[in-house]
């Protein structure tokens, strides 16, 4: 091979160009090493190293000339890599790989090299020439930011799963290991936390015969966690040169995402209790008519939102409404268990659905916040209905099989209604008549306007299956995953009430 | 948690914010703190062209926003939502609340 310096032998005189090159050799930060281009034991001799590859060796070049690059080996060099060194050289191609190298003082590190053949005019391979890097501190960060990465991706993910997975720990113990792994490379990682009395473990069995184990504890009091992470069965050459440092700052990210987890459980189910005990618990029974209730939590998020339902009976009246605080959580659930309280003592004492939405828009309005609620008042003597609507969605009334949503003039929601007064409809509703009221998580899709659902809604309330048969049919409809909560009453009138004061 | 909001801002009078993707519970506190921003008595306009759904949560916030505004001697017009939004705008009674172009 004839080394072509055409190219630059205009700009440095030629027989300066080799002190040139040399004195850039010996300055340059990158690591350079050359050696004979004997592949057999003893192997390939060093016949020049820079400043630079001795700086990150720690040895002087005294000791480095003349000796064989296996010096800077040792028990966690990769043997595989260093058999594919050879056999990519002996090819006559050029080779570059990653192994753990050891400093003069035994501290290993991650080294990225490359070998490439150095050929006389001839085009026989005389030597090689290795540039090298220290690529330890690179390759920690790398595997602990995707590490991290992960653990954040399967917090999204139990989050976000459908309600029966979550309460469980279980996947996130799972991840918080498999990341710990990625980080140790060498080892076995498991995990134990504890939240409040019970233990949560990955791997379940082990089977760790021998071995040195570091562990790396976690603890978040204010949640009441703790756990260990822990990687067994190093050797001591493994032990000496595991990444504790990133091992650390894992297991601190962990027990983070932990908490999180577990605060946020706790908050779901204190809102899931609090929604339970804020809506009516009894079957709901009124003088006159059929009643039936359902409840459907949202299947993601919190899955407590501030919807409603709820009957009040009167002297002369009985008054159906249901409703939704806008938002979700417990502070929704509260707010909710406020309005269906007072909306109820009011309805006893006969106020007007009128008088009363004014009543919860001015709470909602001091709150900030957004609600929307339907009110229906039913004379019990003669099943005249009165109807009034706070923003939210039309009731159905079916009669016989026609099914058909009411043509209402809604007033905004509830804290918002200021100035604009929801207008009264009315209809009557003779005995064997049913009526559906509902919150928008019944029909509402992303992929549609609210009218298509209520089309298809309206034409699957014809066929009259009774009243109990039509609820189930309305949830057993939905999809799989609805986010809103959904609260549904529905009502038959089931003949003269003969109980009424008037 | 699928749902994407994205909201742009454009200075001028009226101010212009533009938003595009679903507004729905998990979006809508993205848009709420972007309406917090918009200094009091300012004249904005909302745009929803590029809305393509809006939840209850969607127009709890946008509901925040106009009585602020209005409150501050400033106005807040929703331009151009799309059919599927306007319906549950008059569904919602808001027609005559919201200032709509």
């Amino acid at each position: 091979m004839n080394h072509d310096l055409s190219g630059i032998t205009g700009a440095v005189r030629s027989e300066e160009l080799p002190l040139l090159l040399l004195a850039a050799l010996e300055q340059t930060r990158s690591p350079a090493c050359i050696t004979t281009a004997d592949l057999d034991r003893p192997g390939p001799t060093i016949v020049y190293v820079n400043p630079a590859y001795c700086r990150m060796t720690g040895r002087d070049r005294e000791i480095v000339i003349g000796s064989t690059p296996r010096i800077m080996q040792g028990p966690l060099s990769d043997r595989a890599e260093l058999d594919r060194l050879r056999s990519e050289l002996e090819a006559g191609r050029p080779f570059e790989g990653e192994t753990v190298n050891y400093r003069i003082d035994g501290a290993p590190f991650i080294i990225n090299w490359r070998i490439d053949h150095v050929r006389n005019t001839a085009g026989e391979t005389t030597h090689y020439v290795a540039t090298q890097e220290d690529v330890t501190h690179r390759r920690r960060t790398d595997r602990l930011l995707a590490a991290e990465q992960r653990l954040d991706d399967a917090l999204t993910d139990a989050l976000t799963a459908p309600n029966g997975a979550i309460g469980s720990l279980g996947p996130l113990v799972e991840a918080i290991a498999a990341g710990a792994q990625s980080i140790a490379t060498m080892g076995s990682a498991s995990v134990l936390v504890s939240v409040d009395e019970h233990a949560h473990r990955f791997p379940l069995h082990r089977d760790i015969s021998g071995g040195r184990s570091v562990g790396f504890p976690f603890t978040r009091p204010q949640t009441r966690l703790s756990g260990m992470l822990e990687i067994e069965g190093l050797s001591p050459a493994e032990e000496a040169f595991l990444d504790r440092d990133g091992l650390t700052r894992f297991a601190n990210r962990a027990s983070v995402v932990l908490a999180a987890f577990v605060e946020y459980e706790r908050q779901r189910s204190t809102a899931l209790r609090l929604q339970s005990d804020l809506l009516p618990t009894d079957a709901l029974w009124a003088p006159g008519f059929e009643i039936v209730t359902e409840y459907l939590p949202g299947a993601f998020d919190v899955p407590v939102g501030g919807d409603w339902y709820d009957v009040a009976v009167s002297a002369n009246f009985v008054v159906f409404s249901v409703g939704d605080v806008s938002g979700n959580g417990v502070d929704a659930a509260a707010l909710m268990g406020r309005l269906r309280l007072l909306a109820s003592v009011e309805f006893a004492r006969e106020t007007s659905g009128e008088a009363v939405l004014a009543v919860l828009d001015g709470i909602c309005a001091a709150e900030g916040r957004m609600a929307t609620m339907i009110v229906v008042q039913a004379h019990r003597p003669t099943g005249r209905l009165v109807v009034w609507s706070a923003g939210h969605l039309p009731p159905f009334v079916m009669r016989g099989s026609d099914a058909t949503a009411l043509d209402l003039q809604p007033a905004p929601p509830l804290g918002f209604m200021s100035g604009h007064d929801p207008t009264a409809t009315e209809l009557v509703l003779d005995p064997g008549h049913r009526l559906l009221l509902y919150t928008d998580g019944l029909i509402e899709r992303r992929d549609e306007s609210l009218d298509i659902g209520l089309d298809r809604l309206g034409r699957s309330l014809g066929v009259d299956i009774g009243l109990a048969g039509m609820v189930k049919g309305l949830t057993d409809g939905l999809p799989d995953r609805v986010e809103d909560d959904i609260a549904i009453l529905a009502i038959r009138r089931i003949g003269e009430d003969t109980e009424s004061a008037s | 948690m699928a749902a994407e909001l994205h909201v742009s801002q454009h200075e001028g009078d009226p101010a212009l914010l533009i938003v595009a993707g679903e507004l729905d519970t998990h979006t809508a506190p993205d848009l709420d703190k972007r309406l917090e921003l918009v200094e009091a008595g300012t004249d904005l306009v909302l745009d929803l062209t590029a809305t393509s759904f809006v939840s209850s949560a969607g127009l709890s916030c946008m509901l925040k926003a106009q009585r602020r505004l209005n409150a501050s001697g400033g106005s807040m017009v929703v331009r151009s939502p799309p059919p599927a939004v306007m319906r549950l705008i008059e569904l919602s009674g808001l027609q005559d609340l919201l200032e709509l172009s």
